[in-house]
């Protein structure tokens, strides 16, 4: 087996007296599609913030690409080879789509000159927004705006892209497209850790699921596995047993 | 749901070829020529003005300088400070100091008396930063208190009661006025293209980013605080010149004046009138202030009801400034990115 992508070990996160994440670990080969299910609340943003770099975990560590990156910033791991995309869209407002995907590319990516633009432009066009690239992104709509955090994740030129609920809110006609795109980038090679609700798109890309509850990881494995375990029915899947989810009754 | 458009990848065939990408249009040109104009008019000026307009001039460029380094500070680096009085402080007494007390040439000293500004707001942007928003703010003021009773203390340069810049007195004031106005002008002119450079610059990218988001700003791979520490020290230099230029200009310094907490109003009404965000912005401001200055000066303590009562007017039929107004519009200095037409 190759050595870990990334390696999250026993990482924990507390809020004053809240503890968010409880000794959670997990680990990536590179180019693996990982998923990440869970109820509202059980830390899986925040697990994101951690393996980014935003937030500071008060235990464990995370190791990227052989490194330890744990009092690494976001910026350095970004620049390391680690895009990420937020849950709540968090686009530049006074800068246009096409800006957007630029500062990515010239940061994240490194590039500068044509390369950066040419590379801002093409993550553009993967995510779908090639036809907005003058549009102040604060006057996109929510999916537009979610469209736009892939884009800039992706002019990063990631090895490892963070993807948070990105397909929340599509139609589900839409989601078909998204899956393709987010295969398309695993084709490429880029690892992939994707949380997301809308499962049955999660289990269409991913070869691992790992279930988050209350800041711990309940289970982890194969994706089919994973939602047939009783536990995770019971806290995740609960209301909806016996219903019409086409992944339950898949399994 | 209302107007979901379908996925663009589905129906756009991945690849095509990347647009062109402009930086600047017709305006910006026109403006160029306009710019270029306005500078070798106010070259030429102190051949046919009076001393007195001169004089008055330095002000407004002053003003320029103090609203072009905000506007840099809080349009761009997103840091709202209410202390740069510190640093105009520390300008306009290392030129006394440097000029007076070790007999520097007084031209040699304003820049000097600027690095010293960014030697000083280094050390001091690790402390400042450590707050941020309405805390930063509070902050930087405590900062330019603490300069200014610390300056206080000192004899060299007169203590509580200020001092004198007599390093011109060997000159005959019509080429001392004409040659501060000429550094003058040249400090505002490069203060004001340096800024729009820095803009149009990979960092003027990160630091508009920055502004909008700092967290997905540093998830993109910006380095956020050296970005704004960067700002921080450049504006504190910026500031050190307008001190200096003030100072050479009045020909004296007091500790109650140059670290007044008048400037940061002067700096915000400027930006915050000409326009936040833009380099037009600042030099609309300026004017602005400058005219309603010069015009209202009779009407005593009135003079800060009326310049009250324009902010509030203009804030609330021009948000976004009077420059705002063109909506974009009109570039004179363009900053952005913009897909050219497609071929």
């Amino acid at each position: 087996m190759a050595a870990p992508l990334l390696e999250v070990a026993g990482v924990g996160k507390r809020f004053g007296r809240l503890t968010v994440l409880d000794d959670v670990s997990f680990s990536l080969a590179p180019g693996e599609a990982f998923g990440i299910v869970g109820p509202n609340g059980a830390g899986k943003s925040t697990l994101l913030n951690v393996v980014n770099g935003v937030l500071r975990p008060d235990a464990g560590s995370v190791t990227f690409d052989g490194a330890d990156v744990t009092r690494a910033g976001a910026a350095a791991r970004c620049r390391a080879g680690m895009g990420r995309s937020y849950q709540i869209p968090r686009p530049f407002g006074g800068m246009t789509v096409l800006e957007n995907a630029l500062v990515a590319a010239s940061f994240g990516g490194g590039h500068s000159g044509r390369a950066a633009t040419d590379c801002a432009w093409g993550a553009l066009e993967t995510a779908g927004l090639g036809n907005q690239a003058d549009v102040p992104a604060g006057s996109l709509r929510l999916l537009d705006r979610k469209r736009l955090e892939l884009a800039r994740a992706l002019a990063t030129e990631p090895r490892l892209v963070l993807l948070d609920e990105i397909a929340g809110g599509l139609t589900e006609a839409e989601v078909p497209a998204l899956v393709e795109t987010v295969r398309g980038l695993v084709a490429q090679g880029v690892a992939v850790v994707w949380i997301e609700h809308v499962v049955h798109a999660l289990v269409a890309v991913v070869t691992r699921l790992l279930c988050l509850t209350y800041g711990r990881v309940l289970a982890v494995g194969d994706p089919h596995a994973v939602l047939a375990d009783p536990q995770v029915v019971e806290v995740y899947l609960g209301s909806t047993i016996g219903g019409d989810d086409p992944v339950v009754e898949a399994t | 749901m209302t107007g979901v458009q379908p996925a663009a990848g589905a129906t756009r065939p991945a690849g095509t070829t990347p647009p062109k990408v402009r930086r600047g249009g017709r305006s910006a040109r026109i403006g160029a020529v306009a710019m270029v104009a306005v500078v070798a008019v106010l070259v030429y000026l102190p051949f046919m003005s009076s001393r007195g307009t001169q004089i008055d001039l330095v002000g407004l460029f002053s003003l320029v300088v103090l609203g072009t380094m905000w506007n840099l500070l809080a349009g761009y680096g997103g840091m709202i400070s209410i202390g740069q009085q510190a640093f105009i402080g520390i300008g306009g007494y290392g030129l006394v100091y440097l000029a007076t007390n070790l007999g520097l040439d007084p031209f040699l000293a304003v820049p000097v008396a600027a690095v010293v500004c960014g030697l000083v707001a280094w050390p001091t942007s690790y402390l400042a930063f450590r707050l941020t928003g309405g805390y930063f703010a509070i902050g930087t003021w405590v900062i330019a208190e603490v300069v200014r009773l610390l300056v206080t203390q000192v004899d060299a340069v007169g203590a509580g009661s200020g001092a004198s810049l007599t390093a011109f007195s060997g000159l005959d004031p019509v080429f001392r006025i004409a040659y501060v106005y000429w550094m003058s002008l040249t400090i505002a002119v490069v203060v004001v293209l340096g800024v729009y450079l820095l803009m149009r610059s990979r960092t003027g990218l990160a630091l508009t980013a920055i502004r909008d988001d700092p967290t997905a700003a540093a998830s993109s791979g910006v380095a956020v605080d050296r970005a704004k520490r960067l700002v921080y020290v450049v504006a504190a230099a910026g500031c050190g010149l307008a001190g200096a230029m003030i100072v050479a200009n009045t020909l004296r310094v007091q500790p109650g004046s140059i670290f007044s907490v008048d400037y940061s109003a002067m700096m915000i009404f400027i930006v915050v009138i000409g326009g936040i965000g833009t380099i037009e912005g600042p030099l609309v401001g300026a004017i602005v202030f400058y005219l309603l200055q010069d015009t209202l000066a009779e009407l005593g303590n009135w003079y800060l009801v009326v310049v009250g009562v324009v902010a509030v007017v203009i804030t609330l039929v021009a948000p976004k400034g009077l420059w705002g107004l063109t909506r974009g519009r009109v570039e004179l200095f363009p900053v952005g990115y913009r897909v050219g037409p497609r071929g």
